[in-house]
């Protein structure tokens, strides 16, 4: 494949960057409400693994898609073996030598490995006629220089999880990739598995081939990783070499964030038992064996990484999802609820991640959202009463200051902290008293966030339970009264207010607790079933 | 402080609050006028009462059918058209006239053939709701289904010429000058229009059709709303059905055919194709301008060959106008 080169580029370009296969410099990316990317550097020499590292939303996903063309950096530039990359495209990328393997495979699944290999550049004779022997072979010769033995001829849905990412890797070597992406390469993998891709990994290195290694699990990314950059709230922090860091150093570099005074905690004293969860499990979400309980009058958090099972234990006591074992008792009674229809009966809400796919239909008006999960409740005679329902949203707009103009507006003209009052006000209609927030003030600005917290802790105040998700540590340790913390599917420990650190929660999230806590004894892998069906 | 200028920005203002669909409908509703008045200016039989009688009468089955559709493309979206209207409104038919010619009272053979309609749509519902199908395979699996079953029946012959009750709801006029069937359509139209605004079951076939998911997790049922969207749309095809054989006198296996894809187009024309969207005031305006055009080109003698061509520009036209306003307005804000 020829390389877009400038020869002027290259006689300007220092000594010292030949040491370098990709130099990320002071790259800064923003979006709307957010600042991304500030400021960062990041680079990687050839045969190295590089790990980079953050908390959710500490923005290596966005400085991923940088490097492989996806989104435009707002400042900084690329430097691709010492030569300024500018205005980079996916293709362009490509072309240059960045491949990328996403988390999710982009393998088609009806398709053979062969053909999925070569997807974008089958070997043909004549132009058009497929040449399928070629690309056997090719295949062959490229997943044998892996030392791995996947059949050409297999289908890829017919792969475990392990060969598909080989495909995927093999996919990434036919175009000649010297820098390659990999985000959580292991995070379905069992632990044969990952011995496996880390054999692959290190003949890729002895190939010369730089690798930018994304992964949440510390002990795995000492034994693979070279060096080691963190991210935090979208800045660089530091550059390391793996051998000179502990894991209890990279915890503290990942978190290091003050508590902000934004968080409103009264203490209340705490009323009955409303939910109680026992051993739980499902097959399809990969729950396994959670128990927990939440009483009126506290605010219950519930950490954990993306994929711990949080919002799969939020969706399953809500009936949204159905769970193979384990009870779940509401009020003190053992719930019988097969959807949510049964569970916004109970008096549960929940507040979904997602509100704009779950939580709100952005082209109907704000009144007709604050009214659509309470319909039979407000009007049980099946009529609706346009006064009534004016008076109501508004009455809801008024006590949560949702800026619109009115309710007659549609809800997609709001800004994102409204849309969540929005959701708020839907379920405060239906007069319900379990409140399960899911990431409430994701993709939210400072000022909205306030309000959603004064509101948690309103609610508290009214003798009404929360259970609240979130990734944001500081949020989690300000808001809550006790917190579960979640890996794998399972909860793994409960701290209370009094002893909750970041650094302690981290590490029970990540795995690297000092001593594991009595619930989680093997060290197996679960198969995990795809969180975001 | 009551200068033009100040009155000027308070109406920008209150302008700019009025909502997109308001003025899809208004906009909609002025180009009907437009057309009907441009229509009348160039014939001088357009506004005599007997034309406007015909052409109302004429427009009756459409606009039944198309309330129908309203109902299912609310619901489930641009998939959600119901396929086998066509071929409910022929069985129907088929099946009451000929109950009445067996001699069977013609309400009981009224009330069947509604039934009968209604119970095709539950079919179809819970094809679509429960058994996960998309609307399109469903519908037009059942509209095949029933369609042949219509000619095992008729075997290929016409049945025709019913007693003079059975005919009422088609020939028949109400107060001497009301035909029976715009009083049947406007009691489905208004019927319609209550279910959708009024009542809480409308207000959940139009959250499951802006955000299924959402409606879901707030607790609406809403494999329960599509099956109910799909008993309307079926209880209405027979409806149409009846209407239409009480009107012609005669029925065979195929009515019905060349009303479907017209049923869905007013539906569209008048502001509905995105879950969530649509009117029945949308569709009824979309199925008025269907029909007075095509009253025009009766006026005008405009030969056959060419009426196909006006009809289909006239759809694309027509929903083109429609999604640049939206667009605009979205613009403007």
């Amino acid at each position: 494949m020829p390389r877009i080169s400038s020869s002027a580029a290259a006689e300007s370009s220092p000594l010292a960057s030949s040491e370098y296969v990709l130099q990320v410099r002071n790259v800064s990316k923003a979006f709307p409400g957010v600042q991304a990317l500030d400021n960062v550097s990041f680079d990687l020499k050839p045969g190295e693994v590089h790990v980079l590292l953050g908390e959710n939303g500490a923005g290596k996903s966005t400085l991923m898609k940088i490097i492989a063309g996806a989104y435009l950096p707002d400042a900084g530039e690329i430097l691709i073996d010492g030569q300024p990359a500018a205005n980079l495209t996916p293709r362009k990328a490509q072309e240059l030598g960045v491949g990328i393997i996403y988390q999710e495979f982009n393998l088609i699944p009806f398709l053979n490995v062969a053909e999925n290999i070569f997807i974008d550049q089958l070997p043909t004779r004549q132009l058009i006629r497929l040449d399928h022997k070629t690309a056997h072979r090719k295949a062959r010769e490229i997943l044998a220089s892996l030392n791995m033995e996947v059949p050409t001829h297999a289908l890829a849905v017919e792969l475990s999880t392990a060969q598909q990412q080989i495909v995927e890797v093999a996919k990434a070597l036919t175009h000649n990739s010297r820098i390659l992406i990999m985000d959580e390469p292991t995070a379905s993998l069992t632990d044969r598995e990952i011995e496996q891709l880390f054999m692959t990994i290190r003949e890729l290195k002895s190939k010369g081939i730089g690798i930018i290694y994304i992964s949440h699990r510390l002990r795995e990314m000492k034994e693979i990783g070279d060096r080691v950059t963190v991210l935090r709230d979208g800045r660089y922090v530091g550059t390391h070499n793996l051998s000179e860091v502990t894991v209890d150093s990279l915890v503290t570099m990942m978190v290091g964030r003050e508590i902000d005074l934004l968080y409103e905690h009264d203490e209340v004293s705490l009323g009955e038992e409303v939910l109680r969860v026992e051993g739980l499990s499902s097959k399809a979400t990969g729950l396994r064996d959670v128990s927990m309980n939440l009483r009126r009058g506290e605010i219950v958090g519930l950490a954990g990484l993306v994929g711990s099972g949080r919002t799969e234990l939020a969706r399953a006591i809500f009936n949204a999802d159905r769970h193979d074992e384990g009870r779940i008792i509401i009020f003190g009674k053992e719930s019988k609820g097969k959807t949510p229809k049964d569970s916004v009966r109970n008096r549960i809400a929940l507040l979904p991640e997602d509100r704009k796919r779950q939580g709100l239909a952005l082209i109907l008006s704000v009144a007709e959202n604050v009214l659509s999960a309470s319909l039979d409740k407000v009007f049980p005679r099946g009529w609706v009463d346009q006064r009534k329902q004016k008076s109501l949203s508004d009455e809801y707009i008024k006590i949560l200051r949702i800026a619109t103009p009115s309710g007659a507006r549609i809800t997609r003209d709001l800004s994102g902290g409204n849309q969540q009052k929005v959701v708020i006000a839907k379920w405060l209609a239906t007069g319900s008293e379990i409140f399960i927030f899911d990431e409430p003030t994701r993709g939210i600005d400072v000022g909205a966030k306030c309000e959603i917290y004064g509101f948690m802790n309103h609610l508290k105040k009214n003798n009404c339970a929360v259970l609240m998700i979130s990734s944001e540590l500081p949020e989690v340790i300000g808001m809550s009264d006790r917190i579960f913390v979640m890996r794998e599917g399972t909860i793994v420990a409960e701290v209370s207010r009094g002893e909750a650190t970041q650094e302690k929660i981290i590490s029970y999230a990540m795995d690297a607790a000092p001593e594991r806590p009595a619930n989680s004894g093997t060290d197996q892998n679960p198969a995990r079933a795809d969180p975001g069906k | 402080m009551n200068s033009p200028a100040v009155a000027g920005v308070a109406l920008k203002q209150r302008l700019a609050q009025v909502e997109l669909a308001t003025w899809a409908s208004v906009g909609r509703f002025v180009a009907l006028i437009v057309l009907c008045i441009g229509i009348g200016s160039f014939s001088s039989v357009f506004f005599t009462e007997r034309n406007i009688s015909l052409t109302l009468t004429n427009a009756c089955v459409l606009i039944i059918l198309g309330v129908g559709e309203t109902f299912t493309i609310i619901t489930c979206g641009p998939d959600g058209p119901d396929l086998s209207v066509g071929s409910i409104m022929t069985i129907t038919a088929v099946v009451a006239a000929l109950m009445a010619k067996a001699g069977i009272f013609f309400g009981f053979a009224f009330g069947a053939s509604l039934l009968f309609g209604a119970a095709i749509g539950l079919v179809n519902g819970l094809l679509i709701a429960r058994g996960g199908l998309p609307p399109f395979i469903a519908t037009y699996g059942i509209q095949w289904a029933v369609f042949g079953f219509a000619y095992v029946i008729l075997k290929g012959y016409v049945v025709y010429d019913f007693g003079a009750d059975f005919r009422f709801i088609g020939n028949a006029s109400l107060f001497g000058f009301l035909p029976m069937p715009v009083v049947v359509m406007a009691v489905v139209v208004v019927a319609g229009f209550v279910l959708l605004r009024k009542t809480t079951l409308g207000r959940k076939i139009y959250a499951v059709g802006a955000n299924r998911d959402a409606a879901y997790m707030s607790g609406i049922d809403v494999s329960r709303t599509i099956l109910i969207a799909f008993v309307v749309s079926g209880f209405l095809a027979a409806l149409a059905g009846l209407v239409f054989v009480a009107r012609t006198n005669a029925v065979q296996a195929d009515i019905g055919a060349q009303y479907l894809l017209t049923a869905i187009a007013v539906v569209f024309m008048g502001g509905g194709g995105i879950g969530g969207q649509g009117s029945v005031v949308g569709t009824v305006v979309g199925a008025l301008i269907m029909t007075v055009v095509q009253n025009a080109m009766d006026l005008y003698g405009v030969p056959g060959v060419w009426r196909n061509a006006i009809i289909g520009a006239l759809i694309i036209v027509t929903v083109l106008f429609e999604l640049q306003l939206k667009r605009k307005i979205v613009r403007r804000n």
